[in-house]
C-alpha cells in the first residue's frame, strides 16, 4: 500500500467543505481544494498502470466487525471509476470558477458544492456496500440544498421531488444489496467479498434483486418512466446545481448499475436484458421526443440527458466489451457536454433574463462567446464526429447491433430527432434577428470566469473527441477486460 | 359473588366519573370528575388485593392516593392559572394547542 | 512520391483557420490572405499528387496509423488512401478552393464577419481534404461530418437574415437523415465484414472479393450498400432528400460555388466511388443508385425551368447533374461519375462564381430584374457563356464529353435491361431541359433590356473576381484534355468513345433547348401563359411539387405533434400519479384534521371509544383467529 491519494482526495474535499462553511472567502477556499483534488485525479491518470485487470490505488482499513456483517473502510480505483473521478473533480473545479460571482450566502454555496464532491467521490471510490451507500446518501443533501436554497421559483416542488425519488430509488437499492448479501451467504459487506459468491444465487432470486437494483439505480440514471424528477429539478436548480446534477449525480446510477447489479448478478442481468434493452430504447426515443416540444431551454437539454442515459442504459445490457466501453465513455463525455450546456443556458438566463425559446432570438448579434459556446455544446451534444459524443454513440450503436440486430434502426433514427431540437434551438435562439421585446435591454457577454469555466470543459471535448484513445485504454485494460 | 358487587360499584364509580369528564364544562368539575376516576381504580386495586389475598395491591392503593393529591394539587394549580388568564374556567375554551 | 508530404495538405488549411479564428478581428481583411496563401500551398502540393498519380497510373498507396484497437473488437486506424480518384478529386478540391478564396477577396470586401468567414473556407478546405484522403469509411464519415457542419455554419453565415438562419438548419436536418442512414450502413458493413482494420476501403476489397455470401449475406450487404448511398443521397442532394440545396443558396455565392457545386456535394459521388467494388455484388443496390439518379437528374431540372432566382437555377442544375452522376455509378462506371463530377466542379464553379459577379452589380438575385448586362460586363457574359454550353453539352467544351460518356455508358446497359433504357430516354430528355434552363437564365440576364436595377453603377468586377472566372473558364472548356493523357483514361478506365448516333442525338437536343429559350427569353420576359394546362404545370414547378409544404407538415404535426403528445404525457400521466399520491395523502390527512378540535371531551371520547374496540376485539375477534382468549 503506497501513497494513500484516495482517501487523501476525499479528505481535502471535505476540508474543502467545512472551510468554505466556516471561512467567509468560501470561494477561495473551494477553488484551491478542487485544484488540488483535480491534481490528484491527474496523478491517478498519469499513474494508472494499464492492462492489469485489478483494482489499483487500494486502501483497507477495518470498520465494523461483528458476527454478523463485517464491513472495511475499502477504497480503490480501477478503469471504470478513473474516468469518472477525473470527470467529478474537473467538473467541480470549473463550477467553482463559473460560479465565482456568485452572491446569495456565497460560503454556504461553495461549501455544498464541495460537500457533493465529498459525496460522488466516494460514490465512485468505495469498494465497500456500507461506505459506498454512506456516501451516496451523503450526495443527495447537498444537492437538496442548493436546488431548495439557491433555485428558481418552484424550488420546493422541485427540491422535494428530488429528495423523494433518489432516496426512496436509495431505499430500494439498499434493501436489494441486502438482500443480495444474505443470499450470496458472504460474510462482508466488501464488493470483492458479495461479487465472489452473488453469482451463485439462484436464477430467479438474482433476477428479483437485480429488478430491485435497475430500480434503484435507474431513477437516478433515471429511466422511463422515473425520470420526471429530472426535467423539474433541473429547471429549479441554478446553474451550478444543474451541472453538477447532469454531470455527476446521473452518473452514479449508471456506475452503480454496472458495478452493483449487472456484474454481480450475471443470470439476473441476463433475465432482465429484454426489460433493460425496451426501457433504454424508449428512454432514448422518449427523452429525444420529449425534448422537440420544451420551450424551456434548460428543460430541452435535461431532456436530452434521459436520452443519453437511455444510451447507455442499452449499452449495458448488451455487457460487450465495446458496448461497456462505449457506456463508460458516453457517461464521461455526457457529463462534459451536459455541463456545458448548463453552463451556457445558464449564462443565457442571466444575461437575457429568460430561457424560454420563443422570447429569445438572434444573439449572437450581443453575446458572441456565449453563442460559440452554445453552438459548440450542442453540436457536441448531438454527437457531431471529432468532439466527444461521436465514439461513445458510435461503439453502443456497433455493440446493439452485434447483439440486437436491426433493432438499433430506432436509437439511430432517435439521432436525426436529437439534431433536430438542438438546430433548431440554435436557430430561433441564436440565429436569426436580434428579439429584444422580452428580454433585458442590456445584455452582457459572459464573465471572464464563466468563459473560463466553459472553456476549460469545451477543450476537453475537442480533445478526447480528436484523441478518444486516451480514455479508452483507460477504460479497457483495465475494468472491461476483467470483466467481460 | 362479593366480588362481583364491589367490582359494579367500582364500574358505577368509573361511570360516573366518565360521564363528569364528558359533560362538565367547569374545569374544576373536571378534575373533581377524575379524581372519581381514579378512586374507583385504587377501589379495583383494593378488590382485587383482598381476593387474592396480596398486599401488593393495598400498597400500591396506598401510593395512588398520594399520587391522586398530588395530581389534584397540580390541576388545581392549572385551573388557577387559566382563570388568571382566560377570566374563565370553561375548559371548551382552551384549545390553543391545537396544531 | 513521398505520401508523408500529403499529410500536409490538410494541415495547412487547418493552421489558417486556427490562426484566423482566434486571432482573426484584429487581422480583419488580411486574414484572407492567410487563407489565401496556406490553400495555394496546399493547392501546389496537391498538382505534385495530381502529377504524380498521372505518371505512374496504378498508384495506390494505403498510409495508416492504428487510432485505437479493442481485444474482442474492431481496430480503428486513420490514414491515408492516395490513387487516382483521390488525385483528382484532391486536384478538383484545391484548385477550386484556391480560386475561390482568391474570388472571395473581391466578392466579400469589407463583410463584418470576414473572420468567421474566411477561418471557416479554410476549415472547410482541410476537412474536405480530409474526406478525400480517407483510407477507411470510419474516417471519412467524421469529415463528413465535419463538411456537413461547416456547410451548415456558412449556409447560415449570415445569420441576421431569418431565411438563411432556417436554411442553414434545413441543410443540416436533411443531410442528417442520410448522415443516419451511412451510419447505419457503417455499422453493418463494421459487423459483417470483420476486416483486421475496421471498415478500411482495401481490405473491404478483398474481403468482399474472397468471401463466398450465400444469400443472406448478399441480403445484408445489400442493405449495407443502400443504406450508405442513402448518406451520398442526403449530401449529395438526390431525390427525395434534395430539398435543401435550393434552399442553402442563402448563403454567400463563393460558398455556394465552393461548397454547394464543385466539392462537398460532390462527397456523396466520392462516397459511391468508393464502394464500387463492393456494389458489384449487390445489383439491387446499384438499380436502386441508377433509379434516384436518373430520375432526380430529370425531376430537378424541371424545377429549374421556372425558378426566378438565378443562384436557385444553378441549385436545381447542381442536383440534377449530381443524378447524372449516380446514374453513371448505378451503370457501374465509377470513371464516367468521376469524369463528370470534374468537368462538372469546373462549369458549375465558373457559373455560380460568374452569377456571383452579376450579383455583385446588380444587387439582386431575381432574374427578372436583370437583363441587358452583357454590354456592361463582357468578361462575366463571356464566361458565363462559356460555363453555359459546356453544361448544355455542346461541343467541344468538356461538358459535353463527360455528358456523352455517361449517356453512352447508360445505352450500353439498357440494350440490356429495359429500366435502364427507360433511365436513357430520361437523361437524353434531361438534356433538352438543361439546355433550356441555363439559356433561359443567360437570355434573362445579359440579354434583352435592363429591367429596374441601378444601371449607373453596374460595371465589371474588380481582377481578383474576374481572374478565376477566366482561370476556370479555360478548365471548363478544355479539361476533356485530359482524356487524351493515357494515363488518365488509366485511372478512370475510360476514353474519349466516338459514338455518333449517341452524340448527335445529345448535341442535337442540346441545341433545341437553346434555340427554343432564345425564342422565348431573348427579348425579355415572355407573356404569362394563357392555357390552364401550362398555368397549372408552372405552378407545380414553380411549387417544387410542394416538397416543402410535405415535409414542413410531416415535421409540424407528425413529428412535433407527437413531441407534443409525450411531454403532455410526462407532464398529466406519469407526473399526475406522482403528484396524485402526495395529494392523496395530503388529503387524507385533512379529511381527519377536523376531528381534532383541541376539545379534551372529544379526545377522552376517542380514547374510551377506542379502548372499548380494542376489548371488543380482544374479546370476541381474536379467538377466531388465534384460537385462544385472554
Amino acid at each position: 500500500m503506497s501513497f494513500p491519494v484516495l482517501s487523501l482526495m476525499l479528505i481535502i474535499a471535505f476540508a474543502g467543505a467545512l472551510f468554505s462553511f466556516m471561512s467567509k472567502k468560501g470561494r477561495d477556499i473551494a477553488l484551491i481544494f478542487s485544484s488540488i483534488d483535480f491534481i490528484l485525479s491527474l496523478y491517478l491518470m498519469f499513474s494508472f498502470t494499464y492492462n492489469t485487470f485489478s483494482y489499483q490505488f487500494m486502501e483497507k482499513y477495518g470498520w465494523i466487525s461483528t458476527p454478523y456483517i463485517t464491513a472495511n473502510y475499502v477504497v480503490g480505483a480501477d478503469g471504470l471509476s478513473i474516468p469518472l473521478i477525473l470527470l467529478t473533480t474537473l467538473l467541480v473545479l470549473a463550477v467553482v470558477i463559473y460560479s465565482w460571482d456568485e452572491k446569495k450566502n456565497p460560503s454556504a454555496f461553495f461549501g455544498l458544492i464541495m460537500l457533493e464532491e465529498l459525496g460522488v467521490l466516494g460514490v465512485f471510490i468505495s469498494l465497500d456496500f456500507l461506505l459506498f451507500f454512506i456516501f451516496w446518501e451523503v450526495s443527495l443533501i447537498p444537492m437538496f440544498f442548493l436546488i431548495a436554497y439557491w433555485g428558481g421559483p418552484r424550488k420546493n416542488y422541485a427540491s422535494y421531488k428530488f429528495l423523494i425519488y433518489t432516496h426512496v430509488a436509495g431505499i430500494i437499492m439498499l434493501v436489494s444489496v441486502i438482500a443480495m448479501y444474505f443470499y450470496s451467504g458472504a460474510t462482508s459487506l466488501d464488493f470483492a467479498a458479495i461479487a465472489s459468491k452473488s453469482a451463485y444465487i439462484a436464477p430467479f432470486t438474482q433476477a428479483v434483486i437485480f429488478l430491485g437494483l435497475l430500480f434503484g439505480f435507474g431513477t437516478k440514471m433515471p429511466i422511463v418512466p422515473m425520470h420526471t424528477w429530472l426535467p423539474d429539478a433541473h429547471v429549479e436548480a441554478p446553474t451550478a446545481g444543474s451541472a453538477l446534477l447532469a454531470g455527476l449525480l446521473l452518473k452514479m446510477g449508471g456506475y452503480g448499475l454496472i458495478r452493483l447489479a449487472a456484474y454481480m448478478l450475471p443470470a439476473g442481468r441476463s433475465a432482465m436484458t429484454p426489460l433493460m434493452m425496451g426501457i433504454g430504447i424508449l428512454g432514448v426515443v422518449w427523452g429525444a421526443v420529449a425534448a422537440l416540444s420544451q420551450t424551456d431551454m434548460k428543460k430541452m437539454v435535461a431532456y436530452s440527458s434521459i436520452s443519453h442515459m437511455g444510451l447507455v442504459l442499452i449499452a449495458i445490457a448488451t455487457w460487450t466489451q465495446i458496448g461497456l466501453m462505449g457506456a463508460v465513455f458516453l457517461m464521461f463525455a455526457h457529463g462534459l457536454v451536459s455541463a456545458v450546456l448548463f453552463m451556457g443556458v445558464g449564462s443565457v438566463h442571466h444575461s437575457y433574463g429568460t430561457r424560454d425559446i420563443p422570447k429569445l432570438g438572434g444573439i449572437a448579434d450581443r453575446t458572441p462567446m456565449l453563442s460559440v459556446m452554445l453552438v459548440i455544446g450542442s453540436l457536441a451534444s448531438l454527437g457531431l464526429p471529432a468532439l466527444i459524443s461521436f465514439p461513445a454513440e458510435f461503439s453502443i450503436l456497433y455493440a446493439l447491433f452485434s447483439v440486437e440486430g436491426y433493432i438499433v434502426a430506432i436509437p439511430l433514427a432517435t439521432l436525426t430527432i436529437v439534431a433536430g431540437f438542438y438546430i433548431w434551438m440554435l436557430q430561433r435562439v441564436v440565429f436569426g434577428k436580434y428579439k429584444s421585446r422580452y428580454v433585458n435591454k442590456k445584455p452582457h457577454d459572459i464573465s471572464l470566469y464563466e468563459a473560463i469555466g466553459i472553456a476549460m470543459l469545451i477543450s476537453l471535448i475537442v480533445l478526447y473527441g480528436v484523441l478518444p484513445f486516451i480514455l479508452n485504454n483507460i477504460i479497457l485494460s483495465s475494468f472491461i477486460g476483467g470483466m467481460v | 359473588m362479593n366480588e362481583v358487587v364491589l367490582l359494579s360499584l367500582s364500574g358505577i364509580l368509573l361511570g360516573l366519573g366518565l360521564y363528569g369528564v364528558l359533560t362538565k364544562k367547569n374545569i374544576i368539575l373536571t378534575i373533581a370528575s377524575i379524581e372519581i376516576m381514579i378512586n374507583s381504580a385504587i377501589f379495583n386495586f383494593i378488590i382485587f388485593s383482598s381476593y387474592n389475598n396480596n398486599p401488593a395491591g393495598d400498597v400500591v392503593a396506598l401510593f395512588f392516593i398520594a399520587l391522586a393529591a398530588s395530581e389534584v394539587a397540580v390541576g388545581l394549580a392549572l385551573a388557577l392559572m387559566m382563570f388568571r388568564i382566560k377570566k374563565t374556567l370553561n375548559i371548551d375554551v382552551m384549545n390553543s394547542l391545537r396544531w | 512520391m513521398d505520401t508523408l508530404l500529403f499529410v500536409l495538405i490538410p494541415v495547412f488549411p487547418i493552421i489558417a483557420f486556427l490562426v484566423i479564428a482566434f486571432l482573426g478581428n484584429s487581422m480583419k481583411e488580411s486574414g484572407g490572405y492567410v487563407a489565401l496563401v496556406m490553400e495555394l500551398i496546399s493547392f501546389i502540393i496537391s498538382i505534385y499528387m495530381f502529377v504524380g498519380v498521372l505518371t505512374v497510373p496504378s498508384y495506390s498507396v494505403d498510409k495508416y496509423m492504428i487510432w485505437f484497437s479493442l481485444s474482442h473488437g474492431p481496430t480503428f486506424e486513420i490514414g491515408m488512401l492516395i490513387d487516382g480518384f483521390t488525385a483528382i478529386m484532391i486536384f478538383i478540391v484545391n484548385l477550386v478552393g484556391f480560386l475561390v478564396i482568391l474570388y472571395s477577396l473581391g466578392y466579400m470586401h469589407a463583410d463584418p464577419g470576414l473572420a468567421r468567414y474566411y477561418a471557416e473556407i479554410s476549415l472547410f478546405i482541410a476537412v474536405m481534404n480530409g474526406l478525400v484522403l480517407s483510407d477507411n469509411l470510419f474516417e471519412l464519415f467524421i469529415f463528413w461530418e465535419l463538411v456537413g457542419l461547416c456547410s451548415y455554419l456558412l449556409i447560415g453565415f449570415w445569420y441576421r437574415k431569418p431565411e438563411a438562419a432556417k436554411a442553414a438548419k434545413k441543410a443540416f436536418l436533411v443531410t442528417r437523415v442520410g448522415d443516419v442512414m451511412l451510419l447505419f450502413g457503417m455499422i453493418i458493413l463494421l459487423y459483417q465484414s470483420h476486416t483486421p482494420l475496421a471498415l478500411n476501403f482495401n481490405q473491404l476489397y478483398s474481403w468482399a472479393a474472397t468471401s463466398k455470401f450465400s444469400s443472406a449475406e448478399l441480403t445484408t450487404l445489400t442493405a449495407a450498400t443502400f443504406l450508405v448511398f442513402g448518406g451520398a443521397m442526403g449530401k449529395s442532394a438526390q431525390f427525395p432528400l434534395h430539398v435543401w440545396l435550393p434552399d442553402a443558396m442563402e448563403g454567400p455565392t463563393t460558398v455556394s460555388a465552393l461548397i454547394h457545386a464543385a466539392t462537398m456535394v460532390k462527397a456523396g459521388v466520392f462516397l459511391i466511388v468508393r464502394m464500387m467494388p463492393l456494389l458489384q455484388y449487390t445489383p439491387a443496390t446499384e438499380l436502386i443508385i441508377a433509379v434516384i439518379g436518373g430520375f432526380t437528374a430529370f425531376f430537378a431540372a424541371t424545377m429549374g425551368l421556372v425558378a426566378p432566382d438565378i443562384k436557385r437555377v444553378l441549385a436545381y442544375s447542381t442536383i440534377s447533374q449530381l443524378g447524372y452522376m449516380f446514374l453513371a455509378l448505378g451503370a457501374g462506371s465509377a470513371g464516367a461519375a468521376m469524369y463528370h463530377l470534374m468537368s462538372h466542379a469546373f462549369f458549375k464553379a465558373l457559373l455560380f462564381l460568374a452569377a456571383g459577379s452579376v450579383i455583385h452589380a446588380v444587387n439582386t438575385q431575381d432574374l427578372h430584374k436583370m437583363g441587358g448586362l452583357f454590354t456592361k460586363m463582357k468578361i462575366t457574359a463571356v464566361t458565363m457563356l462559356i460555363g453555359g454550353l459546356s453544361l448544355s453539352g455542346i461541343p467541344p467544351f468538356s461538358g459535353f464529353f463527360s455528358k456523352d460518356l455517361i449517356l453512352d455508358v447508360v445505352l450500353q446497359k439498357g440494350l440490356n435491361n429495359p429500366v435502364y433504357m427507360v433511365l436513357y430516354i430520361l437523361a437524353v430528355l434531361t438534356v433538352l431541359l438543361t439546355a433550356f434552363y441555363m439559356f433561359r437564365l443567360w437570355f434573362l440576364a445579359f440579354m434583352g433590356k435592363p429591367r429596374g436595377y441601378d444601371e449607373k453603377h453596374v460595371h465589371e468586377s474588380p481582377g481578383v473576381m474576374v481572374v478565376p472566372l477566366i482561370i476556370l473558364a479555360i478548365f471548363a472548356t478544355f479539361s476533356w484534355m485530359f482524356l487524351l493523357l493515357p494515363s488518365f483514361s488509366q485511372i478512370l478506365g475510360i476514353s474519349l468513345s466516338l459514338n455518333i448516333p449517341t452524340m448527335l442525338i445529345g448535341v442535337s437536343l442540346g441545341l433545341v433547348g437553346i434555340y427554343v429559350s432564345y425564342m422565348l427569353y431573348s427579348a425579355g420576359i415572355p407573356k404569362k401563359f394563357t392555357s390552364v394546362v401550362m398555368k397549372q404545370i408552372h405552378n407545380i414547378l414553380y411549387r417544387k411539387y410542394w416538397f416543402d409544404e410535405v415535409y414542413g407538415a410531416f415535421s409540424i404535426y407528425i413529428i412535433y405533434g407527437f413531441a407534443k403528445l409525450v411531454s403532455m404525457f410526462d407532464k398529466y400521466i406519469i407526473d399526475g400519479v406522482i403528484d396524485g399520491i402526495a395529494a392523496g395523502g395530503v388529503m387524507l390527512s385533512s379529511s381527519l384534521y377536523p376531528i381534532g378540535k383541541g376539545l379534551v371531551k372529544n379526545y377522552v371520547t376517542l380514547i374510551i371509544s377506542g379502548l372499548i374496540i380494542t376489548f371488543i376485539l380482544l374479546i370476541y375477534v381474536s379467538p377466531f383467529l388465534y384460537g385462544g382468549g385472554i
